[in-house]
């Protein structure tokens, strides 16, 4: 199975990532044959209620605040001001 | 050079409370071992804060077995003040701000980070080959795999690097590279160790394990790591003493092997050590039978879907906002975004998260997504079902022993396949543990796995201890 352009194209703009021409390429073949993998489980018959975590803890909230000091948040950042993390304008003037 | 890091952390326990030696001979020793091996295993080492501590260790007396104990941890466990990349360049300058809830274990039981080994990326992949830093090499074999992704933390082991070593594990990324390197590898039950600052891959499967020379070390290590945590929701309640049935007998236990372990994907050395197994285990008053697992011929799809889906849910966050890789080729929010990520992501996590897009989105959700959820607990209760009438299953960990390095680089599928074996228990949320039992012809080590009811692996580890201490083909 191989993937269109278009497909690859798709994919990638759903997971954020920007491809170049012949990586399209490489990801029609390799993205294809994972695909090919992953409709098996199309043909699985049987039925149960979904398990999403193995666990049977049941839901609940944090009982306690677990929050890092604000100045040891922003060392990672790439860009701060501040006490901000600097990002690109989102909305147009 | 010193030989202690060969000693089992007992024997070097009672070395430093008889003060025949002091934890900075240790740590001396693992630095220069490490700095002379070349293979590979670590990304970052935290030689200068080992030492620090190593020195002030030296006032305090020795008040538990882990004391002064050097140990290395996969780089998906967040250490305070301690780079941790994840083997990836998305976090090649990532400085954690907070310890993982196990690093603050091993902190408190004076344990010496001695540093951080290499993986997978982001823990994708079964050989250790998709690191950022290069593939680790397996020391039974330079040109082999060591299995992945917690590649770097078992050779660590293996080669004696260090005595102990912290892994997770997935899909198999524990049992299989232990196995690979001929070392003792658990996954927990999952929610038996707090999830609390690894690196998350796939948040349902993923489970911090121990990675040891030996069974009674690996339980000993459980018992440090283990326990309720209230910053993971998922983590449960339990203090077993896990090394508390480890010499007991295995006489009337029931064994079951499913068909699936023993066909014709299991290469004939594997196969015949485990047949040597069962014989062993029949001569020693134990029922083996082979049995039936409806649904786990299934476990590779139902994995690949839901880990590939989870993973690209949880590598969202990475978007040179907040921390990690910012790509400097951007003119708006979305190019900065994309190049970001394909700038700072491997191939494998790439090709992993696109996929995992995909199949999360608008109808594929239902289609691929929750479809794979509901064989997901079929799954759990066929093998609940089995454990009605069986105390252990056992099989194989791998198909086969390592294979070349390169070999099958950037081939995802083989990399899922390989782990087919492994993969199931993390489904089911199961504890399963790899125990080394001998070396193929070209001394290749072979791992058994042995799988339980969840939160009995209390069971496990007397099963496998007493395979340890009795079956020869393993020495």
């Amino acid at each position: 199975m191989k993937l269109s352009e278009e497909q690859v194209k798709h994919i990638a703009k759903l997971a954020k990532i920007k491809l170049k021409d012949n990586e399209i390429t490489m990801y029609q073949v390799t993205l294809g044959k994972l695909m090919a993998e992953i409709d098996q489980v199309e043909d699985i018959v049987g039925e149960g209620d979904i398990l999403i975590s193995p666990t049977n803890n049941d839901n609940q909230w944090f009982t306690e605040a677990n929050f890092q000091p604000n100045e040891a948040l922003l060392e990672n950042a790439p860009h701060t001001k501040g006490n901000y993390i600097e990002v690109e304008r989102v909305l147009n003037d | 050079m010193t030989n202690y890091l060969t000693l089992s952390i007992e024997e070097i326990n009672k070395l430093l409370i008889n003060q025949k030696i002091k934890p900075i001979d240790l740590v001396n020793e693992a630095f220069e071992k490490i700095e002379k091996s070349d293979l590979n295993a670590f990304i970052t080492l935290n030689k200068e804060e080992a030492v620090k501590l190593a020195k002030e260790l030296e006032n305090q007396p020795v008040d538990n077995l882990f004391f002064g104990i050097p140990i290395a941890i996969k780089d998906n466990i967040v250490t305070k003040g301690l780079l941790t990349t994840a083997a990836s360049k998305m976090l090649a300058d990532f400085n954690p701000p907070y310890d993982a809830t196990v690093i603050k274990k091993i902190k408190e039981a004076k344990m010496i980070i001695i540093g951080k080994t290499n993986m997978d990326e982001f823990a994708m992949g079964s050989t250790g080959e998709t690191s950022y830093y290069g593939p680790t090499l397996n020391p039974y074999n330079k040109s082999k795999i060591p299995g992945g992704s917690s590649s770097g933390s078992a050779v660590a082991v293996s080669a004696n690097l260090v005595p102990l070593a912290i892994g997770s594990d997935t899909g198999g990324s524990v049992r299989q590279p232990s196995a690979l390197t001929g070392i003792v590898g658990m996954k927990p039950t999952y929610g038996r160790v707090s999830r609390y600052g690894l690196i998350a891959f796939a948040s349902s499967l993923d489970q911090i394990g121990p990675m040891t020379k030996t069974v009674t070390e690996n339980a000993q290590l459980l018992n440090l790591i283990s326990g309720k945590d209230t910053k993971d929701l998922n983590s449960i309640n339990t203090n077993d003493d896990f090394t508390k049935k480890i010499g007991c007998d295995i006489k009337g236990m029931k064994i079951a092997i499913p068909d699936f372990y023993m066909g014709d994907v299991t290469a004939p050395v594997i196969k015949e050590k485990i047949l040597e197994i069962i014989e062993f285990l029949k001569n020693n008053g134990v029922v083996v039978e082979s049995v039936k697992i409806p649904f786990i011929e299934h476990s590779i799809h139902l994995y690949q879907v839901i880990a590939l889906g989870e993973a690209s849910s949880n590598l969202a966050r990475f978007d040179g906002i907040r921390y990690g890789y910012l790509s400097d080729n951007y003119n708006d929010l979305n190019g900065l975004y994309e190049n970001t990520r394909s700038e700072g992501f491997g191939d494998e996590v790439k090709r992993r998260i696109m996929i995992g897009s995909y199949i999360l989105s608008s109808e594929n959700a239902d289609k691929y997504y929750y479809r794979a959820l509901k064989i997901r607990n079929l799954i759990k209760k066929s093998f609940e079902n089995i454990f009605n009438n069986y105390d252990l299953i056992i099989g194989p960990t791998t198909t086969d022993v390592a294979y070349d390095l390169g070999l099958f680089q950037n081939d995802t599928i083989k990399g899922f396949y390989d782990d087919i074996f492994v993969t199931p228990v993390n489904l089911a949320g199961l504890p399963a543990l790899s125990l080394p039992v001998g070396k193929s012809l070209d001394n290749l080590p072979i791992g058994l796995q042995i799988i339980s009811k969840a939160m009995d692996e209390v069971t496990i580890y007397q099963l496998a201890s007493y395979i340890e201490q009795n079956f020869n083909g393993g020495k």
